[in-house]
């Protein structure tokens, strides 16, 4: 897996910008069809995984979900001050850079246990009359193509300026729509803060 | 030393990727597990012994929540199931054909597990 990612993060960044950016996309929507296809030929097992110190698997996933929004907040505010977009702090910390990176790597880390349990035990719900679980499966497989293509992207020189900012607003704004449409949901159904 | 720490943590993310994705396809759910009833023979009796309780939490909390208060699948407890389904064996029929992203535990579980586990959501949540 690793290498299979560092091959292509150096495929990205041996070809030219536009073929980049391409190849990129490409590589992001690939890993977005395939957990989508995944979801959908996949036997939804039903079951629970671990729990931790939560109640149940549902609540962990909501609040994981809840601390990976939180990061990736911080990487929107940290991303700004990074490009000059906001000036507070007056002068840029050192460890700003490392910390929007660890902050975006925690995030994904969090996400894993959550989509593992959607993908593995619920399946992708294809009824789009099922607006809620519609909505969140799509976003869910989207998340980690445009993930993908961030990263893929942070790694690749000489991409036009409005790629990173573009793609890292998508994966910003992906993970609220899908802590919108499952933890925001959960806590309206069974109070605030069902650990 | 901040650096060290951020590539440490990279790595354990690409790993973690890794694992998920092998999970994803090594952690397919396996047969009938403990079929009751399923070595007898014709006319002998085998003792059955299913801990509906034990099935509930593996099966059906993962949807259902731990005390069937529901989740991303609907509310059992409180007598909400029987609302859905006043006739027992349609509720069994459900479970064990399963429709949309309920999953077909009949596959899974044996007609005694089932039944167990429906009389379970139906008197005991």
């Amino acid at each position: 897996m690793v290498s299979v990612l560092g091959m292509a993060a150096e495929a990205v960044a041996g070809t030219r910008p536009t073929g980049r950016l391409v190849l990129a996309l490409l590589i992001g929507a690939a890993i977005s069809v395939g957990l989508g296809v995944y979801g959908r030929t996949h036997d939804p097992t039903g079951e629970a995984i671990f729990t931790l110190f939560f109640t149940g698997t549902i609540n962990l996933k909501a609040w994981f979900t809840t601390a990976a929004l939180t990061l990736v907040g911080f990487q929107l505010v940290s991303a700004a001050r990074l490009y000059g977009k906001i000036s507070w702090p007056r002068r840029v910390p050192p460890w700003l850079g490392d910390a929007h990176r660890l902050s975006g790597t925690l995030a994904f880390i969090l996400t894993l246990p959550v989509a593992y349990h959607c993908l593995w035990s619920l399946g992708f719900e294809s009824d789009a009359e099922m607006t809620r679980r519609f909505v969140h499966s799509l976003f869910g497989c989207f998340f980690y193509g445009v993930f993908a293509v961030k990263v893929l992207a942070v790694r690749a020189r000489s991409l036009p300026d409005w790629v990173l900012p573009v793609v890292g607003g998508a994966t910003f704004t992906t993970l609220v729509a899908l802590w919108y449409s499952s933890a925001l949901w959960f806590f309206r159904q069974q109070g605030f803060p069902s650990f | 030393m901040f650096k060290r720490i951020v590539r440490a943590v990279e790595v354990v993310a690409l790993l973690l990727a890794g694992v998920f994705v092998v999970l994803l396809f090594a952690n397919e759910p396996g047969s009938k597990e403990g079929d009751p009833g399923a070595a007898a023979s014709p006319g002998q009796t085998l003792p059955v012994i299913v801990d509906p309780a034990a099935l509930f939490a593996q099966h059906c909390s993962g949807c259902h929540g731990d005390e069937g208060q529901g989740g991303f699948g609907p509310r059992l407890a409180g007598g909400a199931v029987k609302t859905s389904y006043p006739n027992e064996a349609d509720q069994v029929k459900f479970v064990t054909d399963g429709f949309g992203p309920m999953p077909a535990f009949g596959e899974r579980l044996s007609e005694a597990e089932i039944e167990a586990v429906v009389a379970y959501t139906r008197e005991e949540l």
